[in-house]
């Protein structure tokens, strides 16, 4: 009788998956929304934390807010400084590429070369290779630096290159990717895909 | 029974404790799972529609009386000279009075706008329940959408030491 009156009160509502999704779905699209939902039950926890859910998740809120950006300053060298307060002020050791065996502190020669799609590439001068690594994840590529390239002033950028339908930018990190490098050398511009 | 009134094609809606309405066809379109059975032709008759009582059920068809598209329909607000920007305020203010209701009606909104798929208050009823409690405390979160908090102490502490900042 206890039990019945209780979810008479309106328990009803949250014990349908379908529907509590449909709710988390539109929390904000800030960095504490999903780690703050997965702590208050099991069950959240299990609703948020599905690819599916995050998928829709993305697409529902589109673009994603800025949580930083990456550094390349002395003495830290490549190092991530967050942008947004409380409680959505990510730490920068979350990002620290170091972590997953990319030297980026100041007597590496590694050189950061931009972001974007939530992944950083950096130029490795002591392997000559420009190197991809999503901090999010862990997940890091090298790539040989295009022989015509390597004697010339280098640059580049990280585009995500995913084709599927329906795709949102900010879920990039296990999607393709290109990397684009121009360098010039002897007045000359050159770019390689 | 599908009638006409004044050249309007008209729809009767039921509810399960038998209060019957009935309403422009345009207007019950609002209504993707109507939609559905009218272009289905499943819709000749009145439409029972289950688990939503009259209350909510005359609630949401003022909702989709409000919402319809002004060409071809009457009920909204609109008339030609009012311009596409004022009409969108007047809504968005029109949508912040309605959903002024208690969290047992408002819960019962998401379920008829789920049920019904009506996605403009699928939006207005789930957005005004997040932004409600989305700035609270786990333990107000808890209490508001009547959540119990089945983890022990320990895998609490865990998960909040995963993401510590999130916490702060």
């Amino acid at each position: 009788m206890i039990r019945r009156s209780r979810r008479r009160r309106g328990t009803y509502l949250t014990d349908d998956d379908d529907l509590l999704r449909e709710i988390l779905l539109r929390l904000p699209p800030r960095p504490s929304s999903l780690p703050r939902a997965s702590a208050v039950c099991k069950r959240w926890r299990g609703l948020v934390t599905d690819p599916k859910f995050l998928r829709r998740f993305y697409a529902h809120h589109r673009k994603p807010p800025l949580i930083g950006v990456f550094n390349d300053r002395y003495p830290d060298r490549v190092a991530f400084r967050a942008v947004l307060g409380r409680p959505n002020r990510i730490p920068p050791q979350r990002f620290d590429m170091r972590r997953h065996g990319v030297e980026t502190d100041s007597g590496s020669r590694t050189r950061l070369l931009g972001c974007r799609h939530a992944r950083v590439l950096l130029m490795d001068h002591v392997h000559t290779e420009l190197v991809v690594c999503a901090p999010v994840t862990g997940e890091q590529r090298r790539v040989p630096v295009p022989p015509d390239l390597v004697r010339g002033f280098l640059n580049g950028a990280v585009l995500c290159a995913a084709g599927d339908l329906g795709h949102v930018h900010g879920d990039c990190h296990s999607s393709p990717f290109k990397v684009v490098s121009v360098s010039r050398k002897d007045n000359r511009p050159t770019a390689r895909v | 029974m599908a009638t006409r009134e004044a050249g309007k094609k008209m729809i009767m809606l039921k509810s399960p404790d038998g209060m019957e309405f009935e309403v422009e066809e345009a207007v019950a379109m609002e209504s993707q799972t109507i939609r559905k059975m009218i272009e289905d032709d499943c819709a000749d008759t009145a439409i029972l529609i289950p688990n939503i009582n009259s209350k909510i059920l005359s609630r949401v068809i003022e909702y989709c009386n409000k919402h319809v598209p002004t060409t071809g329909a009457t009920g909204a607000a609109a008339s030609d000279t009012v311009a596409p920007a004022a009409l969108a305020e007047d809504l968005k203010i029109w949508d912040a009075e309605f959903i002024k209701v208690n969290r047992a009606t408002r819960f019962n909104l998401i379920q008829a706008a789920s049920y019904l798929n009506i996605k403009g208050l699928l939006d207005l009823t789930s957005q005004t329940t997040i932004d409600t409690i989305s700035d609270n405390s786990l333990e107000e979160i808890r209490s508001f959408l009547s959540t119990k908090n089945d983890y022990l102490p320990e895998e609490e502490q865990t998960i909040r030491r995963e993401n510590q900042w999130a916490f702060q």
